[in-house]
């Protein structure tokens, strides 16, 4: 089943690296702001995977609208903890002395988990943020291109491990506020992208398992990128089976190409191949994990601009119905 | 049968390296089995391998022992090997434990550390463990088990490099001074007499404690201290693997898809290798797309033919356009592969050894598939 994705406030696009998670995050943001939100597309990590596609560099830490509607913030744990500090302090140069001291230094280097949870607290904070005295939200809908690590959903479960730890105190109170939001099934949705190849299908089974287990953030939908269309459309197919059948009508296409037919009928078995392929894991992914299974057309030459992701928007848009869900 | 790439054959760890997705796990796998036919006694260390790859060689679990892939699935495959092919997965968290036990003063040191719950619940998260227990466990076999060729998997992590760095952040993590704080309430209480430097950090302390709580200091506390009078183990484990990685019995193998963004990334990674002085004995580009006429003479000859025959044939004119369209397809996607390929070849990425693995139309799963990789990797 279809559901509405754009009706909540945060998306987390998740799985394993090199599946598309950009270019599925990317599309998703356009396509919610084509539906008149405005949008936020978020990004992890120190590596800017969205300002080659519109064509323009993104720093750390600064929100940048791309286009009417769409917002962008690359964000990184030293700059979110600065600005978290500075709305505790106050004080700039006593932040900056307090982030220059090299003790301060090394704990920030060494210790555990900090990164992950600025970055969630960020993402809440994101959430928050209204405008005008209506106090509606500055940003309709929130969609964050996770971390391209093995484990890419890993910084989903610091806030619960904080929570575990801690029994008190000023950064307690504001893990439950996230860990609120990333529980809350009204406010936020996992999504999991994957490819129609096996080890890419693992890891998003794997992340649909924590997300219900261990993580118990709600899972949305899966996606498969790069997902081999049939060769020909339904009205289309049985012309092509005549075609095929109708030897002098081959005959005659074979003359006409380089080659001759055999570079066809071979093109035409890989196509086959990489279709049943992609409908094999497609099926797989419904069976295990169930749900909405929306699929990105694989686009031959396609490269990552921002042509080819209003395409993958278009497809995606098709498959997300209106309306509540 | 037994052919191997040139550029390792006389190397005794092989590291493969490149970006998530790639299909490192699938070449490092290659690379190994080539090495067991051709006769060395041979193991592939990989952290997060293909499961019906691992199956149908015979590996069940992430648990750090090392499995022999039996004959028999070598001889169902028609190859008789000269050597033995040894697979062993990577359980990171056990890993880390055994190099604590090692390197730990005592054992009521190492087993503080194992019950310290920072250590239990973020010892994945700690910098870049997954990539330092691939390297902890790579320098530990090597030093101690009598394989001939070693071929390893790196993780994939969004910077692949990752792994040179972090045995020296770790160390760097455990540094003596950081402890010192913890170790020493006195310095924590900024009093008079003492230098600048440590009054002013007795100051930034109170101010973190402010934000933390008591409790997640003390914590944190319980959690360094446990480190304490380890930071020489650490550092020296550290300098002994980035030699062996340097060493010229090492060699690495570059693996990149001709895509984008991974070609790209692939570039970075060959000149920061070749920076570092472990510039990669061969790139590996995987799943080439490839057709057998040439992309753009083929593109261009079929697309003209295309409108002509759809007119003369309008019955069949949606047909035609969906087969010829097809073959364009691939034809431009072979095209795009080459470009890119040659691409990456101009900046003097040139003096390593180049391979093209096709892009096959199933899954690389068992056996046989391994070999018809490695037909294009001799």
């Amino acid at each position: 089943m279809a559901r509405n994705l754009f009706d909540r406030r945060v998306l987390l696009v998740t799985g394993k690296g090199g599946v598309g998670k950009t270019t599925v995050a990317t599309a998703l943001a356009l396509a919610a702001r084509e539906r008149g939100l405005r949008v936020m597309l978020v990004q992890l990590g120190n590596v800017d995977n969205v300002g080659p596609i519109f064509g323009r560099p993104l720093a750390p830490y600064e929100i940048v609208e791309l286009e009417a509607g769409l917002f962008t913030l690359r964000i990184e744990p030293y700059l979110a903890l600065h600005e978290y500090l500075l709305g505790a302090i106050k004080v700039r140069m006593v932040v900056d002395w307090f982030l220059e001291n090299r003790i301060i230094q090394y704990l920030t280097q060494a210790a555990p988990g900090w990164r992950e949870l600025i970055t969630v607290g960020k993402i809440w904070h994101l959430e928050q943020m209204t405008v005008g005295y209506q106090q509606r939200p500055k940003y309709d809908l929130i969609v964050v291109d996770a971390p391209a690590t093995g484990h890419g959903i890993s910084f989903l479960r610091v806030p619960q491990i904080i929570l575990n730890t801690l029994r008190f105190g000023p950064i307690r109170h504001h893990t439950l506020n996230v860990r609120k939001l990333l529980l809350d099934p009204a406010r936020t949705l996992l999504l999991g992208v994957t490819l129609p190849e096996e080890m890419a299908v693992n890891e998003v089974l794997d992340i649909h398992a924590a997300a219900k287990d261990s993580l118990q953030i709600p899972y949305g939908a899966t996606i498969v990128n790069a997902f081999t269309t049939p060769l020909a459309d339904r009205a289309t197919a049985p012309y092509v089976e005549q075609l095929l059948a109708d030897t002098a009508a081959m005959n005659a296409l074979g003359k006409a190409l380089p080659g001759g037919k055999e570079p066809l009928l071979a093109a035409k078995e890989t196509r086959e191949t990489r279709h049943a392929l992609s409908q094999h894991y497609r099926d797989l992914i419904r069976r295990r994990i169930g749900g909405s299974v929306l699929t990105v057309p694989h686009l031959a030459g396609a490269r990552l601009d921002r042509e080819s992701m209003a395409l993958v928007a278009r497809s995606l848009d098709e498959q997300i119905p209106r309306g509540k869900s | 049968m037994s052919a191997r790439l040139p550029e390792i054959a006389d190397k005794r760890i092989v590291v493969c390296v490149g970006s998530g997705g790639v299909g490192k796990t699938t070449i490092a796998a290659t690379l190994a089995t080539q090495a067991a036919i051709a006769g060395k006694k041979t193991l592939v260390l990989t952290i997060d391998p293909a499961r019906r790859l691992a199956n149908s060689l015979g590996l069940v679990e992430l648990d750090n022992t090392e499995t022999r892939i039996e004959s028999a699935i070598f001889t169902q495959a028609g190859v008789e090997p000269r050597g033995e092919l040894w697979g062993m997965m990577l359980d990171v968290k056990r890993t880390f434990d055994e190099l604590i036990y090692r390197i730990a003063p005592n054992k009521d040191a190492a087993e503080r550390i194992l019950d310290n719950h920072y250590y239990q619940n973020l010892s994945d998260a700690l910098a870049g463990s997954q990539e330092y227990m691939a390297m902890e466990k790579l320098y530990e076999v090597q030093a101690e088990r009598d394989y001939e060729v070693i071929v390893v998997d790196t993780p994939p992590t969004k910077h692949a490099l990752d792994f040179l760095e972090a045995p020296k952040r770790m160390a760097d993590f455990l540094d003596g001074k950081v402890i010192q704080w913890f170790l020493k309430p006195s310095m924590r209480a900024g009093k008079m007499g003492m230098a600048m430097a440590q009054r002013s950090a007795a100051m930034a302390f109170k101010m973190l404690e402010r934000f933390t709580g008591y409790e997640m200091m003390a914590d944190l506390a319980e959690f360094f201290l446990a480190f304490d009078g380890m930071y020489d183990g650490f550092k020296t484990r550290a300098a002994h693997v980035k030699k062996l990685l340097g060493a010229p019995s090492t060699g690495f193998v570059l693996v990149t898809s001709p895509a984008y963004p991974a070609i790209d990334e692939a570039a970075f990674f060959y000149d920061r290798l070749t920076r570092e002085k472990m510039k990669p004995a061969a790139v590996v580009f995987n799943r080439v797309h490839q057709w057998p006429t040439p992309g753009d003479e083929y593109i261009a000859a079929a697309n003209a033919a295309r409108e002509r025959i759809m007119a003369r044939c309008s019955k069949y004119a949606p047909a035609i356009d969906a087969l010829v369209g097809n073959a364009v397809d691939q034809a431009r996607m072979t095209r795009d592969d080459a470009e890119a390929i040659d691409k990456f070849l101009r900046h003097g990425r040139k003096q390593v050894g180049v391979y093209r693995v096709p892009a096959f139309a199933e899954d690389v799963h068992d056996l046989s598939a391994l070999l018809r990789v490695g037909a294009n990797l001799v």
